[in-house]
């Protein structure tokens, strides 16, 4: 099946898609290791399954979804969630024209952000991930999470009204 | 604080997370791939690779062997396995077919993007089920004179007349599947395009042990067995209703709820 010039020619897909696909793995596993393993597994299942991917869909949200079922296999699999990080501050401020005050307290609202964003349920976490930082479409992220596009405006904001809730709950705190 | 404001912080943190750098997959799976080829792959991959395809075996198997025909009476075992039949029939007719995957993809496999929203390019003439070896396409009037008994058709505001018809099984049309797009009301299901497919075959649902994942329901006064829908168990990813009608077994495929599947089900004559 796989013949050269066919995996030539789907080595350079592969890399056009491969950040986003890798990085929809990692926010599901949070874990580089599994998330390179799903990612690369999707890539090989999606190989053998484009003669079915219909003419004329796009390909992504279709490559997602297999990327996605891969991840959740391997986040099943895995001990515990290691969650995401944020860039060390510093490295965030260089270029910018904010004073280092400003750019730490600037630093200090996104970690507590991300904390609140990590006490939220898994599917949560997800729809916001894939929207807000992997700057998915509706349909890519219905794809990636397995559901109707209609849902996810609905799941999205339900998501964040609840990370609203425990952002003020923080503050209070 | 406002939702807007938490969007806005949201979309701005989004920037500020570290990934670990994207490993260079395109050159392994090029690998892997042309170890597959040439023989070298492993024994776990070369099962896989002997397999016809993903969904008619991960799935079909998976779900169909194991989950739901232990749960069922012998005479729905035999309708399940039929239709685990037909996507083995599926898969291979689409490796007899000959090309490979990517040489039926050539264009697109030459011309990747990062956009992301580029669409495989129209090869024309493509039916809706290919690769999914519903059986020969056919008019319903076809399908319903080879059948030699009642063709049942959908009737709510969004669904009446197929878009496509397919008779398939030993006899020629033991089995008509009625396939539908997807459109506002009808998600798709995982393969594009397909948003609901109904299978009908002579024979009937006996009650029985039903396991959660095949709960017990009730199809216009008549019992019926639905599965939600799970990426890993379903033929196309979609829920799966199951339920007698006039003498048929009836088989609802979609990703509608079960109460919209079930009203769907409900209109079936």
């Amino acid at each position: 099946m796989a013949k050269g010039g066919n995996t030539a020619a789907y080595e350079r897909l592969v890399r056009g898609h491969q950040a986003v696909a890798f990085r929809t793995a990692y926010l599901i596993t949070g874990d580089r290791s599994e998330a390179e393993e799903a990612a690369q597994e999707a890539f090989i299942k999606a190989y053998r399954a484009l003669g079915r991917h219909r003419s004329g869909a796009p390909f992504r949200p279709w490559l997602l979804a297999i990327v996605a079922n891969e991840a959740r296999n391997r986040r099943r699999a895995a001990a515990r969630y290691a969650g995401l990080a944020l860039r060390a501050a510093r490295e965030d401020a260089q270029g910018d024209s904010y004073s280092p005050e400003t750019a730490t307290v600037a630093a200090e609202r996104r970690a507590e952000l991300l904390a609140a964003l990590g006490d939220l349920r898994e599917g949560d976490r997800l729809v916001i991930g894939c929207r807000y930082f992997l700057g998915l479409s509706e349909a890519e992220t219905a794809a990636t999470l397995g559901c109707a596009q209609g849902t996810v405006k609905s799941r999205l904001s339900r998501a964040i009204g609840r990370l609203r809730v425990r952002m003020v709950k923080n503050d209070a705190g | 604080m406002q939702d807007r404001e938490l969007e806005r912080e949201l979309q701005e943190l989004g920037s500020h997370i570290e990934y670990p750098p994207t490993p260079d997959l395109a050159r392994a799976v090029r690998r892997s791939l042309d170890q597959e080829g040439t023989g070298q792959q492993t024994r776990s991959r070369r099962l896989w690779s002997s397999l016809p395809s993903l969904r008619w075996t991960a799935a079909a198997t998976a779900f169909l062997l194991i989950v739901a025909v232990p749960a069922l009476s012998p005479t729905m075992r035999a309708t399940v396995a039929g239709w685990l039949e037909a996507g083995q029939t599926a898969s291979s007719g689409q490796a007899a077919r000959g090309s490979s995957p990517v040489e039926s993809k050539g264009s697109t496999a030459e011309a990747p993007s990062d956009a992301g929203g580029e669409a495989m390019p129209s090869s024309g003439g493509r039916h809706l089920e290919e690769g999914l070896g519903f059986g020969e396409r056919v008019t319903l009037r076809e399908a319903r004179s080879l059948a030699g008994a009642p063709v049942l058709v959908p009737r709510t505001e969004v669904l009446s007349e197929p878009d496509e018809v397919y008779a398939g099984g030993t006899r020629g049309a033991d089995r008509v599947v009625l396939v539908y797009r997807s459109r506002p009301g009808l998600p798709p299901l995982e393969d594009a395009g397909i948003g609901l497919v109904l299978t009908e075959r002579a024979g009937g649902v006996e009650e029985t042990d039903v396991r959660p994942e095949f709960q017990r329901v009730e199809v216009g006064g008549e019992r019926g067995y639905w599965a939600p829908a799970a990426r890993d168990a379903g033929i196309l990813g979609g829920g799966v209703l199951l339920w007698e009608q006039e003498g048929l077994a009836l088989r609802l495929e979609s990703n509608l709820s079960k109460e919209e599947a079930i009203r769907v089900a409900g209109s079936v004559r």
